[in-house]
């Protein structure tokens, strides 16, 4: 364990390296038990944990109105009356709902951070702290933090690194769900400025376009199976003829000077998606010619979908 | 200011502090007034005057919609943002529904500037002219009148640094040449920070006793000259020309802990609202006075009073039940 430590420090990549190297679920369940600790597994997402596509997933384009960017957050309901404190920690802030002295309003509603003794935080939002948490500083694994308290209790759960000072999605620290359903490419596009190409016709595969500079903008996300769970996007992948030009994780995003970086791109978060909520992924000048590009996306428990596009370039 | 002493503890002491309060009003003589006189309930106004004083608001409608009201023309304009809007000295935001964003809105509906920061927004001031925030992952960041950064990053520490990391207050003096922070556990600062160039340089630091763990107000006085902090160990004031910071004079202990707003009045008095934690004395709130730091008078409000103007030597204090004025005036 010791020695993840250690790799943890060197990279966030490290996660999903591992995560697509050995996906097995006994390895996850080890780095989760050694950061948050076997029971919070248990106790938060043991039991089913169903995680709603487009309301708070990790690296999911957030639609409220004007409200572009990408969420850091996983969400789920709650099986617990009670959410339990997965290891030893420290209560680091609370936020009780409504105005606070200072005048700022609880956009996140109430909110309980856990500091841990590595440089964790956990951020847990939506839910209702207990009523004495904020005189019980230090707190135990086990310990009650409070209830879900959003309806059908539902409650949203971030993971800070201060070591590398990023969101870390939480998804890659938790069991494997096991959920079979194949994620979904909505939309392939190629995009030059204000202008942008589709496939021609709904069944159509090509994409007629100059030779210029582009970048590809996919819209996918993963589908949840038929009781709802879902593990979320792990990966997108783009090859052009043959050739791997992009392969971005959804691991972690950095907190820089301008904002959160997903997927490796610039900050802020809003920079790696469109107005149509379509991720937007390298600029590359793409010569004459008949090109083949695939693009290949995979969720956290191994699924893959993939779609083939041919650019006729003149 | 009393000099640094022990941490006045809240509980049990409020119908003390009550009493207290009310015998310091009327006995010591303070330098300040309210007319009408003390114990009255203030002249009332209509809640429409009291709108056009404010000038224009965000306000959320049931849908949730963001609309800038003003209220001096009765035009609605829909703002086309999702999260929580605020206001304050007559400045508009609105907080990303995530609360690691903020928006400035301008009087006409604009958008004068959007930024992700990245981390929770724990806390925030402003000047005339920039917004300070206070973040979870421990740094500030001082964006200018277009959200342009000035700085971002951890205040300077203490001798000892800080285990963990978080914002809990900001403040930033008008002129926004000190920032101010609570920031951090084992140990909490109470730092107080001048601007030079590109970086802070650390004026005065001090370790908090009883840590907070939620946001905290902070507050400068209008001409800049000192600064008032609720912290866990009680309000505390911090003079910028000494340098020097001491607990708050207090017309009697255990108000402390439940500081529910500061505002600047006029040169250098900060009005502190409180409410008792005690839950027998539910219903009731105390506008303290303080000019630099001395105890000047007490004005009991209403427990629903939440929002309050300063017009010259005239408060605006507005609850459920209408809003009113009070003359402020020195003996």
């Amino acid at each position: 364990m010791n020695g993840l430590k250690g790799f943890r420090r060197a990279s966030p990549l490290f996660f999903l390296l591992m995560a697509v190297a050995f996906p097995s679920r006994s390895l996850r369940a080890e780095n989760l038990s050694w950061i948050f600790g076997i029971e919070e597994i248990d106790d938060v997402f043991g039991r089913p944990v169903i995680a709603m596509p487009g309301t708070g997933d990790y690296g999911v384009f957030e639609q409220a109105a004007g409200a572009r960017y990408l969420d850091t957050s996983i969400s789920g309901t709650f099986v617990d009356d009670q959410i339990l404190a997965g290891r030893d920690g420290e209560l680091l802030f609370m936020q009780k709902g409504g105005t606070s002295p200072c005048g700022l309003p609880g956009a996140a509603g109430q909110a309980v951070a856990i500091a841990y003794e590595d440089g964790f935080v956990s951020l847990y939002t939506g839910l209702s702290p207990r009523p004495d948490l904020e005189k019980k500083s230090v707190l135990a694994a086990g310990d009650p933090l409070g209830s879900p308290g959003m309806a059908g209790r539902r409650a949203s759960l971030s993971i800070f690194d201060r070591a590398v000072s990023s969101w870390v999605n939480p998804v890659i620290l938790m069991a494997g769900s096991g959920e079979t359903a194949r994620p979904r490419i909505d939309e392939i596009a190629v995009v030059s400025g204000k202008s942008e190409f589709l496939p021609e016709g709904k069944k159509s595969d090509e994409i007629r376009i100059l030779q210029g500079n582009y970048s590809i903008a996919i819209a996918a996300c993963d589908s949840p199976t038929r009781s709802g769970v879902l593990s979320g996007l792990s990966r997108m992948k783009i090859v052009l003829d043959g050739q791997v030009v992009e392969d971005r994780g959804f691991d972690a995003a950095v907190v820089g000077a301008d904002g959160l970086s997903f997927l490796g791109l610039p900050a802020p978060s809003s920079g790696a998606i469109d107005r149509k909520g379509r991720y937007i992924l390298g600029k590359r000048l793409i010569s004459s010619g008949i090109h083949t590009l695939d693009v290949i996306v995979y969720d956290f428990s191994g699924n893959t979908a993939e779609r083939r596009i041919r650019l006729l370039v003149s | 200011m009393r000099p640094n002493g022990a941490s006045p503890k809240k509980g049990a002491m409020w119908a003390i502090f009550i009493a207290s309060a009310l015998l310091y009003a009327i006995l010591a003589s303070p330098p300040l007034e309210f007319s009408p006189p003390f114990g009255k309930t203030g002249t009332d106004i209509s809640a429409g005057e009291f709108g056009k004083l404010a000038g224009p608001r965000l306000e959320t409608d049931d849908a949730g919609a963001i609309w800038l009201a003003d209220p001096r023309n009765g035009s609605r304009t829909l703002i086309p943002l999702a999260g929580a809007p605020f206001c304050s000295d007559g400045r508009m935001f609105i907080l990303r529904p995530d609360q690691k964003g903020a928006s400035e809105i301008g009087p006409d509906g604009q958008l004068i500037w959007s930024r992700e920061f990245g981390s929770l927004v724990t806390s925030f001031a402003l000047s005339e002219r920039e917004s300070l925030w206070g973040l979870l992952d421990g740094s500030i960041v001082l964006a200018g009148a277009k959200g342009e950064i000035l700085y971002r990053g951890p205040l300077p520490e203490g001798k000892t640094p800080s285990k963990h990391q978080c914002v809990y207050g900001v403040g930033i003096s008008p002129d926004g040449g000190t920032i101010a922070a609570i920031s951090g556990l084992e140990p909490q600062y109470l730092a107080v920070c001048g601007r030079q160039a590109d970086s802070l340089v650390l004026d005065h630091s001090r370790i908090l006793g009883n840590p907070a763990r939620s946001a905290q107000a902070m507050r400068f006085s209008s001409d800049g000259t000192w600064l008032v902090a609720g912290t866990g160990d009680g309000a505390i004031a911090y003079s910028r020309s000494t340098k020097e910071s001491a607990f708050l004079d207090q017309p009697a202990s255990g108000f402390s802990m439940a500081i529910e707003g500061l505002y600047s009045l006029g040169g250098d008095r900060i009005a502190v609202m409180i409410s008792p934690d005690d839950p027998s004395e539910a219903g009731r709130k105390f506008l303290c006075v303080y000019g630099r730091g001395a105890f000047e008078g007490t004005l009991p409000l209403a427990g629903t009073a939440a929002e309050i103007l300063v017009r010259g030597n005239a408060l605006y204090i507005e609850d459920d039940a209408g809003a009113r004025r009070y003359e402020v005036t020195v003996k």
